[in-house]
């Protein structure tokens, strides 16, 4: 456990090395800021909540954080680095682990200096402060899944761009099978229960179900399942094809 | 001798199964598990509304 600790401190100070940490954080905020003041009509609503705000978050995940992902293999393998890695004293599953980590704190910090928008809310009414706490817990979880599955997509190829896209595609596959869009293709010849079971695989279900403040286990259990399944394959792609 | 990427091949899928499987049993199984945590309770019945639910026989 000692190895997970110390790849995360590594991982993390090497994301403040480049500008890619500022870059990131930076658009971040940005978009998650605008989305909510001008898509989300955060003052035309009338209401004190941040609706608006977490509403966006599924879709800005959908592409800010694979592109946090895509390097967390494919540039070790690219650079040749991933033979130094795994030849250290330490197992594959404890770098799988410290690299994702890292990644995963890089992102709550992100999430974390959006705090002005609750002082704004704050300031401006009387919000639900409980739901709002549900609202970050569950972005929070959003952006592990995001991050697991992105690493997986890494682990696959030597080529960022591949692990970008790969990862996109994905990530919108586990979104859209929540979304009347596919659902409603289902709803007229399908059982009741194959529709509750696509629709039970959704990140956008689950989010959502989080977002309104509820945090029902079933919908941590989904997260934690997860996150543990993608990173379970990361590990088996990075051994499979591990020479490569 | 099976080749190393069958092997992680299998797993994987076993893996993908167990994932979406286990997805619908908790789906299915774990009901009521959760914490409200809307100022107002929202999401929750109150106390004199599940005295009442508990009374109701079933027909």
């Amino acid at each position: 456990m000692h190895n997970v600790g110390v790849i995360l401190r590594r991982e993390l100070r090497s994301y403040f090395a480049t500008p890619l940490a500022y870059v990131f954080i930076l658009i971040f905020l940005v978009l998650a800021n605008s989305f909510t003041f001008y898509l989300g009509g955060f003052f035309e609503r009338g209401q004190a909540d941040l609706a608006p705000f977490f509403n966006f978050h599924p879709w800005l995940y959908l592409f800010l954080i694979p592109a946090l992902a895509m390097r967390l293999w494919a540039e070790e393998r690219k650079t040749g680095s991933i033979e130094l890695l795994l030849t250290q004293p330490v197992t594959l599953w404890e770098a799988v682990l410290g690299k994702y980590f890292a990644a995963w704190i890089f992102a709550a910090l992100a999430l974390a200096l959006t705090f002005p928008i609750w002082l704004t809310v704050n300031y401006l009414g009387s919000p639900d402060n409980g739901a709002i706490l549900a609202g970050y817990v569950g972005s929070l979880l959003l952006a592990g899944g995001f991050l697991a599955i992105g690493s997986c997509m890494s682990a696959l190829t030597r080529n960022q761009v591949i692990a970008f896209i790969l990862g996109v595609v994905v990530c919108f596959a586990f979104l859209l099978a929540g979304f009347p869009l596919v659902l409603d293709v289902f709803r007229s010849w399908a059982p009741q229960a194959l529709i509750d079971a696509i629709a039970s695989l959704s990140f956008l279900t689950h989010f959502e179900s989080i977002a309104k403040g509820v945090i029902d286990i079933r919908d941590f259990l989904y997260f934690a399942m997860l996150i543990a399944f993608f990173l379970l394959a990361t590990t088996i792609a990075l051994d499979v094809r591990k020479a490569e | 001798m099976m080749k190393r990427s069958t092997l992680g091949g299998g797993a994987l899928l076993a893996l993908a199964l167990l994932f979406v499987g286990l997805t619908i049993l908790f789906d299915h199984a774990l009901h009521g598990w959760r914490l409200d945590l809307t100022q107002n309770r929202l999401y929750s019945t109150a106390p004199g509304t599940d005295r009442i639910l508990k009374s109701l026989r079933e027909p």
